[in-house]
Parts: structure tokens; C-alpha cells; sequence
């Protein structure tokens, strides 16, 4: 398992990026590793990109667990609905960013 | 659980499951090639999300921002100038923090796929133990509310809400914030003054005005609005440092 996911991963990540950041921008980050943090916007936005594309209900579920450190238990108690609601939105979400981020099943 | 537990697997990521839950997913995948390359794609995902979240906080704010939808920030040159006297806000710093992800970065200089390959390798390894916002909406404008300085702190602002559904758009506009010194930014908060949580919302932008969309749920949770100075000092609280604030509820 994990050596599908290793192998997922560096896939995912030796794909060519499509996404242009602007060179003022990049430049500015250009400090002593500027690369990394131009490589971090990148991937920044592919995350933005991925989460756009999810609809409303699976793109809350995903902000509130990732960026608002909520468990599945309190998602479901915070939008009053049922806990199975909240995982199957979970799966669903992260399944879709996965391949909007061009993240390929085996 | 359905024949393939698929919605059982963000929680064996997350660390979510009880101890039966996981002994009958660990089973299942032992023999589903197909579950396991769910999992797969499904941590490779929940692996840039938390690392993103992550950057959001401790990375530069030209970062947080896009991770927030804003639009790239201009570019500008970190400014000198004495630190605001920001007064505390006698608010809580312990509202829905970010995950203390280690910050995964996948630099070429430290090798190709360290980061997201380290992530995704720690959440499968640990499954069993371990483990926002969209695109922006037109939408009706609904209210504005007045920003003020907190305390000594001589700036005003203005936020205002819009959208319908399952989203609110909001902007945020300010002047005469404090200048900024090099690894300060402001951020936006969501605050309940009753409770005394917020609600993280993301970084303004150094030109004091952003746009940031917010699930209408949690907007409906909190009562104010907050601007912060912040340190990029890997703290994700508040950091009582308050300069703008404004209630909408």
C-alpha cells in the first residue's frame, strides 16, 4: 500500500505544471530557497483549483477538516446532518481533488 | 459498511475510526485492490490539502492567499516601520486551529517529492492510528459592516457579505493599518465575542483589502469580524494582537 501510494505521489508530482505564476510574484518569494516557495504556490493553487472544483457541500466538509481542524463527528454536528452524510461528502471530495489534481488510480 | 468501506477511508486517514472500524477496513483492503487505490489517490489528496493548510499559516502570505482565493497580491517590498501598539484583544486563541502538519514542502534542493511522497507515506503508514474556499459567487449584496480600530490603533475598514447558498463572499476593505515589519501580515478572523473563538478566515493581503469566501454555516456561527497582526512564527492562534473589528450579528 504504501509503495502504490509512494509511487501515486511521485507521479502526481513529476507531472508537468500547467499553472503560471506571475515572475514579480515569484520573484519576491525569491529568498534563500525561492524555488520551493514558488514550487509551494504552485501547488497552492492546484489545492484552490481542486477545491473549486467540488461541489458546495463536499468543498465545506473538506475547509472545515483541513483548514478549520474539525473531525468528522463535529462537522456533522456543526451542519446537522447525519455523520454518514459528512464521510460520504469526505470520500467524495478528496476522491475529486484527487483527480482534478491529476492524481490517477493505479 | 458497504461492500467497498470507500466512506470509511477518509476517516482511517484522519485517525477518525474506532478500533473495530479499523481492524474491518484493514481487513477489506488487505484483499480490494480497488479500495487500496482509493486510498491511495485519497491521501495523495488529503496530503496537499494539509500541507497547503499548512503554508497558509506558515508560509508567505502570497501563499495563504491563493490557497483563499484571493487574487495574487501586488508586489511589494517589506516595510519598515515601528510595530503597532496593537492592543490585546482580550480574545481566546483557541479557536479551530490548523493542523499541525509538518510542513511538506516538495523543494527539488531537498530532494524531488519529498514532501507530498513524506505526507502521503506518514498518513498510510499511521492509517490506523493517525489522522477552503471556493470559487467566488456573484450574488446579492446582503450588508456591510463598519470596521474600527481596537484600542489605539487609528485604521477603519469595511467588510461586506454577499452570495446565496451555500457560500458568502466577502471583502474586506482597510486603511491605515499599521505598516507591516518583514515577517508580519494581517489575517481575518471570524470571532464569537460571547465564546471568545474565532474562526480563521486568511490572510489579508498587505494592501489591507481581500476577498475571501466562506461556508455560510460557519459565518452563521461566529458574530464579528476581526483583522489581526500576525507573526509568521508557526503559531496558528490568534495573536490577541487585534486592529480592526466589526460585528455583523
Amino acid at each position: 500500500m504504501f509503495a502504490i501510494a509512494r509511487r501515486r505521489a511521485i507521479d502526481h508530482l513529476r507531472r508537468p505544471h500547467h499553472v503560471t505564476v506571475p515572475i514579480e510574484l515569484v520573484r519576491d518569494l525569491a529568498d534563500a530557497d525561492g524555488r520551493e516557495d514558488a514550487d509551494n504556490l504552485v501547488w497552492a493553487r492546484e489545492v484552490r483549483r481542486g477545491l473549486d472544483r467540488l461541489s458546495a457541500e463536499q468543498r465545506e466538509v473538506l475547509e472545515l477538516a483541513y483548514f478549520g481542524g474539525r473531525t468528522q463527528v463535529e462537522i456533522a454536528g456543526q451542519l446537522g446532518v447525519p455523520l454518514g452524510t459528512v464521510k460520504a461528502r469526505m470520500f467524495r471530495g478528496l476522491r475529486r481533488m484527487g483527480h482534478v489534481m491529476g492524481i490517477k488510480r493505479g | 459498511m458497504s461492500e467497498h468501506p470507500y466512506d470509511e477511508l477518509p476517516g482511517l486517514l484522519f485517525g477518525e475510526l474506532n478500533r473495530a472500524e479499523v481492524t474491518l477496513v484493514s481487513d477489506h483492503l488487505d484483499g480490494c485492490d480497488d479500495c487500496r487505490r482509493e486510498l491511495a489517490v485519497l491521501a495523495a489528496a488529503s496530503a496537499s490539502l494539509r500541507a497547503t493548510a499548512h503554508q497558509a499559516q506558515a508560509a508567505p502570505a502570497a501563499v495563504a492567499g491563493v490557497v483563499a482565493g484571493d487574487p495574487v497580491p501586488g508586489v511589494a517590498a517589506a516595510q519598515e516601520a515601528p510595530s503597532p501598539a496593537g492592543p490585546a484583544a482580550g480574545e481566546r486563541p483557541a479557536g479551530p486551529a490548523m493542523l499541525a502538519w509538518p510542513p511538506a514542502r516538495p523543494g527539488r534542493r531537498r530532494g524531488p517529492l519529498v514532501g507530498l511522497a513524506a505526507a502521503t507515506a506518514l498518513a498510510l503508514v499511521a492509517a490506523a492510528v493517525l489522522l477552503w474556499t471556493g470559487p467566488l459567487r456573484s450574488g446579492r449584496p446582503s450588508s456591510t459592516v463598519a470596521l474600527a480600530g481596537v484600542g489605539a490603533v487609528a485604521a477603519s475598514g469595511q467588510a461586506s457579505m454577499a452570495g446565496d447558498g451555500g457560500d458568502r463572499r466577502m471583502t474586506v476593505t482597510s486603511a491605515g493599518l499599521p505598516a507591516l515589519r518583514p515577517g508580519q501580515y494581517y489575517e481575518v478572523w471570524l470571532l464569537d465575542p460571547d465564546r471568545g473563538t474565532v474562526f480563521p478566515v486568511g490572510v489579508l493581503p498587505r494592501d489591507g483589502e481581500g476577498r475571501f469566501t466562506l461556508p455560510a454555516s460557519v459565518v452563521g456561527r461566529y458574530q464579528a469580524i476581526d483583522v489581526s497582526l500576525e507573526a509568521d512564527d508557526g503559531d496558528p492562534a490568534h495573536s490577541k494582537r487585534s486592529l480592526l473589528r466589526g460585528r455583523y450579528a
